[in-house]
């Protein structure tokens, strides 16, 4: 009996010479081995003949777009590691000059610092005392530790916070009225406000997706801000003249 | 590196264009599901691309079919679900099947015999069936079957002889259906 597996490996062409000359033996003295192998060939070329080719034609286009995102992330990352040291140094001459800026004016406050001069408020909140005389003293002993003058008016105040931050003195008030609440952030030791757009005597802007007004009063920046989707600057602008 | 970088792409799409039929039509034999192929054979595109400097420049097709099949076998495989027909033993002695029940030669020329060979083809067990799509279709040496499934060249003569086997056996049967062949009459 024939070896099939050697049988099926003289039909590929991956047999040694001493197995080829083995099976070549028996091929002749065996006709049923023979038989085995013809049938081999035909099933490999029947195969061979009638396997079906796919379209890929689309497949392929799709692999190419996937090869170029590659090369693009590659190529931003070979810039990257190339100038790595060239980057570091850009941004940290950036934070220096950044330093040395503020170092030359120190009072000047710009409208992305109150964020930072918010959170930078250690201390917790106090609230006003019940009676409306009592509220407004409050409110204006608050205002008072940063030198600013105002009056509530209409506005109810809620809660204030206050403390010492980048050596300004900050307060911060949370009120409302009718139409939703506002928050006054007052910052003393201030000669200018950068940041947003002229908008008569005050600047306008948005701070943390709420819009802003800011303007300045005895020697103090004062931010107000409030909903965006209640109030415009105008709106702000108004509430900021009746608390000047 | 970087200037680089643009042959390196233009010599890896010139030589994956051309083997990208048998890359898509390995991963349809394989996992039968066009679905799954089309993944299986841009990942493998994709692997290939980043692994192209590594490439020792002998042969592109079958360098790229062991990167298919490996793919294949580690990773697409497991997600399968449902039993895997592999119930015969891969060392199992192969009987002759020539003689009483041949394949007719008007068999090698049926117009309509491609769907035929695929089914039977899908019918075979899953290593039996990638050798033999790797040799027969593919057109790949003993050696490069054995790199590309990582097993040793005796099981891959072995897992060819068996796949064939059973090929035939399931093209027989589509014969009779046809009326190509009659049971118990010989080749002729």
């Amino acid at each position: 009996m024939v070896n099939l597996e050697l049988l099926h490996a003289y039909a590929d062409g991956e047999l040694t010479g001493a197995e080829r000359t083995e099976v070549e033996a028996v091929l002749k003295a065996d006709p049923a081995a023979a038989a085995e192998l013809v049938a081999i060939r035909n099933t490999k070329t029947l195969v061979a003949r009638n396997a079906r080719a796919s379209e890929c034609e689309d497949l392929w286009k799709t692999c190419c777009g996937r090869l170029d995102e590659i090369d693009k992330t590659k190529r931003v990352e070979s810039f990257v590691s190339r100038y790595a040291w060239g980057l570091c140094a850009l941004f940290l001459c950036v934070i220096l000059a950044g330093g040395v800026l503020r170092k030359l004016n120190p009072n000047t406050v710009r409208t992305g610092q109150v964020a930072s001069y918010v959170s930078g408020l250690a201390g917790g909140w106090s609230r006003p005392p019940q009676q409306p005389e009592g509220r407004r003293e409050w409110f204006a002993e608050k205002l008072g530790q940063v030198g600013a003058e105002m009056k509530p008016n209409q506005l109810v105040v809620l809660a204030g916070q206050d403390g010492i931050v980048d050596n300004h003195h900050v307060v911060r008030l949370m009120m409302a009225d009718s139409v939703g609440p506002l928050e006054l952030v007052v910052v003393s030791n201030t000669d200018e406000i950068e940041g947003g757009q002229e908008m008569g005597r005050f600047r306008a802007g948005s701070i943390n997706g709420a819009n802003c007004v800011a303007w300045r009063q005895n020697g103090c920046a004062a931010f107000l801000m409030g909903d965006s989707t209640q109030r415009s600057h105008e709106d702000l602008a108004e509430i900021a003249d009746a608390l000047k | 590196m970087l200037w680089g970088k643009r042959d390196l792409r233009d010599t890896f799409e010139r030589q994956a264009e051309k083997v990208f039929p048998s890359v898509f039509g390995t991963a349809l034999r394989l996992t039968r599901s066009r679905e799954e192929a089309e993944d299986l054979a841009q990942e493998a595109i994709v692997r290939a691309y980043e692994a192209f400097d590594r490439f020792d420049g002998s042969n592109f097709k079958a360098w790229m079919l062991r990167i298919v099949t490996n793919l294949y076998i580690n990773k697409y495989r497991q997600r399968q679900r449902g039993p895997q027909l592999h119930s015969f033993e891969e060392d199992g002695v192969v009987e002759p099947m020539a003689g009483e029940n041949e394949i007719p030669d008007r068999l090698l020329f049926d117009e309509e015999l491609g769907a035929e060979v695929e089914e039977a083809l899908g019918k075979v067990p899953e290593d039996f069936r990638t050798a033999v799509v790797l040799s027969d279709l593919e057109g790949l040496s003993y050696q490069e079957i054995a790199d590309a499934t990582e097993v040793p060249i005796g099981t891959v003569r072995s897992r060819i002889a068996r796949g064939r086997s059973i090929l035939r056996k399931n093209l027989m049967d589509y014969a009779m259906k046809e009326g190509y062949l009659k049971q118990g009459t010989n080749n002729g």
